[in-house]
């Protein structure tokens, strides 16, 4: 389908003058229509401004003004706080700077790592045998036959463990573990006598 | 625009507000004519096209001569103002959204012929055949065909993309043929 393009209208002559043919069957503009829009204009329309008006490039400069003063206003303001609170925020940035040297140390290590690979991967790809001619021309050696692995020890069996033998008790020792105390307890109670003899209670009461 | 409208504009510009009798004067005709075809009502045509003027005269110094000719802007405005009117009534003018309709195959030579021809008969039923286009259809022809405006002009005038209005005028056009054609 062809695309209608400017240079039609200077074609399609017949179609024009039926177009200019339907225009003229189309009612006449009233008479009047001139006068009643120049009379609207006087009477009711406000004459159209060359320019903006003055008074809103005036509201436009004040309110500019007003926020600048609010911007300049604002930190004189701040002097006034202690010093305190200033300092503070000081010390706290130091410290991550020293924390953070280690990650960026850490960080270095692979990327130079990548650089001494990556180059050789893609600079250098290694050719073929057919394509180097070095080795194409060499004559293939015969291949060692694989000699066999010397045979596998089997595994012993484990021996059966031996019976834990019962331990010997007196009856008048009926709780053996308890008599001696571990370190951490040995520890704890002698914390705890000390305790007493500095709040003025003795451990042999 | 020629240089006697600028001057003109300038002298509105300059306070002179009589010198708008001279811009109504031209282009009521083309503005009436146009708004007559959309609304097939006098009275509602003879409204919007004051609107149109009051509205173009408000917005003199909007005008950029840069960016095109006055009728163009004019008829821009006309158009805006008809499709405000008619959103009011509730009916929406489908310019923007008009159908695509399938139109079977046609010789592009044939149909160039066929609009080239000097047959008065043929005028006579091209002519009745417009009548029945959608308004909006007439539109573009109107456009295109009687006011010489270019694709860009109508473009500016409609919103539709200049691509888009080449693309409409030809259906129409192939329409056309294809309902004459047999007659």
């Amino acid at each position: 389908m062809t695309t209608i393009n400017d240079n039609h209208q200077h074609q399609d002559r017949l179609l024009r003058k039926a177009i200019g043919r339907y225009h003229g069957s189309l009612p006449h503009t009233p008479s009047d229509m001139e006068t009643d829009i120049m009379r609207r204009i006087a009477t009711t329309v406000k004459p159209p401004a060359k320019h903006r008006p003055i008074w809103r490039y005036a509201v436009v400069a004040a309110a500019a003004a007003m926020l600048l003063l609010i911007v300049a206003i604002r930190p004189t303001s701040s002097e006034d706080k202690p010093e305190v609170a200033v300092v503070k925020p000081k010390a706290t940035l130091v410290k991550p700077n020293v924390s953070l040297a280690k990650p960026k140390a850490s960080l270095v290590e692979p990327k130079a790592e990548v650089a001494r690979t990556a180059p050789k991967k893609a600079s250098q790809p290694q050719p073929t045998l057919a394509q180097n001619p070095a080795v194409a021309n060499q004559p293939i050696k015969p291949i060692k036959p694989i000699e066999p692995t010397k045979p596998i020890k089997p595994i012993e069996p484990l021996k059966p463990a031996k019976p834990i033998e019962p331990v010997h008790t007196t009856p008048s020792d009926p709780i053996p573990a308890a008599a001696e105390p571990s370190a951490p307890q040995s520890l704890l109670a002698a914390n705890h006598d000390r305790m007493l003899d500095k709040m003025g209670i003795y451990a042999n009461y | 625009m020629n240089t006697n409208e600028t001057d003109i504009i300038s002298r509105i510009l300059g306070g002179e507000h009589d010198a708008f009798r001279y811009l109504v004067r031209t282009y009521q005709d083309r503005v009436f004519a146009l708004m007559v075809d959309l609304t097939g009502d006098t009275d509602k045509a003879r409204e919007v096209t004051q609107e149109t003027f009051i509205r173009a005269y408000t917005h003199l110094p909007d005008y950029d001569a840069s960016r095109g000719s006055f009728s163009t802007w004019l008829l821009a405005i006309a158009f805006n103002e008809m499709r405000q009117e008619l959103r009011k009534l509730r009916h929406i003018p489908p310019l923007l959204h008009l159908d695509d309709h399938t139109v079977e195959p046609a010789d592009d030579a044939a149909i160039d012929a066929f609009f080239d021809s000097p047959d008065e008969e043929r005028l006579k039923q091209l002519a009745q055949a417009l009548a029945t286009l959608p308004p909006e259809e007439r539109l573009l022809l109107n456009l295109f065909y009687y006011e010489d405006l270019s694709l860009k002009e109508i473009s500016d005038i409609t919103g539709m993309k200049a691509g888009t209005v080449a693309t409409r005028l030809s259906r129409i056009r192939r329409r056309l043929y294809l309902r004459l054609k047999n007659k």
